[in-house]
């Protein structure tokens, strides 16, 4: 680079500027020399102390959570400040928060389609601390609101059965009410639990499950004690209406009739492999923990059946390969009602059962060895399965199935029972053979406000919670 | 020999301990110090003041100088920096209008010679440019330190400053 243009611009001082300027400088007074400050090996050993302990203290805090000692003098600290009611009440709402997440998503549920959440207001005065009464509260004896709230959650209805026959449910704010006892079904439990705990709701409920319709109108229609005018349930839901004889027997007089819901279960397949033609029989020989031996015709054994020829002999010799919901979903509770249970009991060996438990045993569980496969309720992931799978059967809620595009459908074959295609008027009309209908019965002429309200909440339910996705809505004017 | 070829001997005075000639840096450094204010101020006037005051704060201050913190002619000319800057800041740009009839008047042969001279001419080619380019001109040929020193005085990577210096020379040259 040529700057030698640049370069002859430069120029010596001039001497004399020079020699005055040092001479200034000379005579210039220096400042006192400041020697910097070492750090001395006490100080860095102090400080790499005191970081070290630090660290070491977060580490072990991140590691064990802060000690409950800690907490008790918070607690303290804070009492004496004031403001401990508050941090308790903060504290105790984000434990039973974590609670109910950890155990089934209850009250911040998003696990489920659309996310879910429940109005923190509605249900705060049930979520007390332990040891602290629930303003007021009517609550059974050894039951906890807690509880409740964390079975309201729970997606298998057979484990909420066990727990619902003895709490009282939590309710909303407003309990001037006060209880109502409603008989429901086993596998509907979840639903009436979040409906008491909907906006529409304003009371509270006391639920007690029953395996069947018979046993809700039993308990709907008898007295707690004889001709004391009590009965043990306010209202009962049911999968069947009751019938004109029961109607005569039931001591509670008029009684309304609401048809709360639909519910049907489909069998889909893709169109790869045809239509499915498979009878009630063939479904619980195929996926039955337990058969009936041929062997020994009254003992059962642990299913063999690996090919759908060895279910029945017309069938092709193709891997049983099923895809469904958790045995304990709403979805898997209606089609072992509707499907599997029946397609045990029309076998001979099965009518011998005498206990309730060996018969639940057999008829109402699935095999574990992996022909069976759990995924998650919801259709769009089971239909994708379903695509990969072209041999696979899934059994789907219809609800949710039909929550799925129609371009994905169009992909699958659903199972034709009595000749009869799954619609909405076949479901709701109980045409459908693999469909029911869910009623509530309520004595017409004392609680006609508990008829109302538990009806729009069921339809809430229905339509807003994750839990009522399998149900079918109904229309408003259903009353009779 | 050029001032490039010559930068080595920038340290002259700077022992390899901490003691420092400071006559030794003093004989080095003065001349750096002037060209460098001439050719960021593109004038002759003031320079000696310029160069005069850095070298007082230099000299005052020049205990607290410290070899492990910067080499002596990055400190050095970090002062002149400052002075410069706090010059040229102060430094009234509009006389007022009374003055402008006293400046036509100043016209004379001898400054019209000062004006054609090469300092005038780079002050003149330079005046549009940013500070950025005027202040790397002035450290490269005023001062006639490396690039590395520039970079470190300027805060720029020593790339950027070649690429800016070749730049610029060559307007400066296309324009002489």
């Amino acid at each position: 680079m040529n700057d030698d243009f640049l370069h002859r611009i430069r120029v010596e001082p001039p001497p004399g500027f020079l020699t005055r300027l040092k001479r200034t400088l000379d005579r210039q007074p220096q400042l006192p020399h400041v020697v910097p400050r070492k750090r001395s090996v006490f100080r860095v050993l102090a400080f790499g102390l005191l970081f070290g302990t630090s660290a070491f203290a977060v580490t072990l805090l991140t590691v064990n959570g802060v000690p409950e000692s800690a907490h008790r003098l918070l607690s303290q600290l804070e009492h004496k400040m004031g403001i401990g009611d508050k941090r308790a009440d903060k504290t105790f709402r984000r434990e039973s928060g974590a609670e109910q997440d950890a155990d089934a998503g209850t009250e911040t549920n998003t696990s489920g389609a659309g996310g879910f959440r429940w109005p923190r207001s509605l249900v705060g005065p049930t979520r007390t601390p332990a040891g602290q009464q629930g303003g007021g509260q009517t609550t059974a004896p050894g039951t906890s609101a807690k509880s409740a709230g964390s079975n309201a959650g729970s997606s298998t209805a057979a484990s909420n059965s066990k727990t619902l026959t003895e709490d009282t449910l939590a309710s909303n704010a407003n309990r001037s009410r006060g209880v109502v006892t409603v008989a429901t079904l086993q596998s509907v439990a979840p639903v009436t639990t979040r409906a008491a705990l909907s906006p529409m709701w304003d009371a509270q409920i006391r639920s007690i499950p029953n395996r069947d319709s018979d046993e809700a109108i039993r308990e709907f229609c008898t007295m707690a004690a004889p001709d004391s005018g009590k009965f043990n349930a306010d209202m009962a839901i049911t999968d069947r209406r009751m019938t004109n004889a029961e109607q005569q027997t039931c001591k509670r007089g008029a009684t309304a009739e609401i048809k709360l819901s639909g519910q049907a279960v489909l069998l889909a397949r893709s169109k790869l492999y045809g239509p499915v033609n498979l009878s009630i029989r063939d479904l619980f020989l195929a996926l039955a923990a337990e058969v009936p031996d041929p062997d020994r015709p009254l003992s059962f054994m642990p299913n063999p059946n690996r090919y759908w020829s060895q279910v029945n002999s017309s069938l092709e010799r193709e891997p049983i390969e099923f895809v469904g919901p958790p045995p304990g979903s709403i979805t898997a509770e209606a089609f072992k009602d509707l499907l599997f249970a029946p397609g045990c009991e029309s076998l001979p060996a099965t009518a011998e059962l005498k206990s309730q438990e060996r018969h639940d045993a057999i008829c109402r569980t699935f095999r574990t060895d992996g022909i069976y496969s759990e995924m998650p309720e919801g259709a769009s992931a089971l239909v994708q399965r379903l695509y990969a799978n072209p041999n696979m059967y899934g059994l789907v809620g219809y609800a949710g199935y039909m929550k799925v595009p129609e371009e994905i459908r169009l992909g699958l074959l659903l199972s034709s029972l009595g000749g009869l295609q799954p619609t909405n008027s076949t479901v709701l009309n109980d045409a459908y053979p693999a469909s029911r209908t869910f009623y509530l019965y309520v004595n017409r002429m004392r609680q006609q406000w508990v008829m109302q309200s538990f009806f729009s909440a069921w339809a809430w339910v229905v339509t807003n919670d994750p839990e009522g996705a399998s149900l079918i809505p109904t229309s408003s004017d259903s009353y009779k | 020999m050029t001032l490039e070829q010559a930068a080595p001997r920038r340290m002259a005075g700077v022992t390899a301990t901490d003691e420092v000639d400071w006559d030794a840096v003093y004989a080095d450094q003065a001349p750096r110090v002037y060209n460098y204010f001439r050719f960021r101020l593109g004038r002759n006037a003031d320079v000696e003041d310029l160069t005069s005051k850095t070298f007082e704060r230099a000299w005052r201050s020049r205990a607290h100088y410290r070899r492990d913190l910067a080499g002596f002619s990055t400190w050095l000319f970090k002062i002149a920096q400052n002075v410069g800057i706090d010059y040229l800041h102060a430094r009234r740009d509009h006389l007022p209008i009374d003055a402008a009839f006293e400046i036509a008047s100043e016209r004379t042969p001898e400054t019209d010679a000062e004006r054609n001279s090469d300092l005038a001419r780079l002050a003149f080619l330079t005046k549009d440019l940013p500070d950025r380019e005027k202040e790397l001109i002035a450290l490269k040929y005023g001062a006639a330190v490396n690039n590395r020193l520039i970079a470190q005085l300027t805060g720029l990577t020593e790339s950027n400053v070649g690429t800016i210096l070749h730049r610029v020379v060559l307007t400066l040259r296309s324009r002489w």
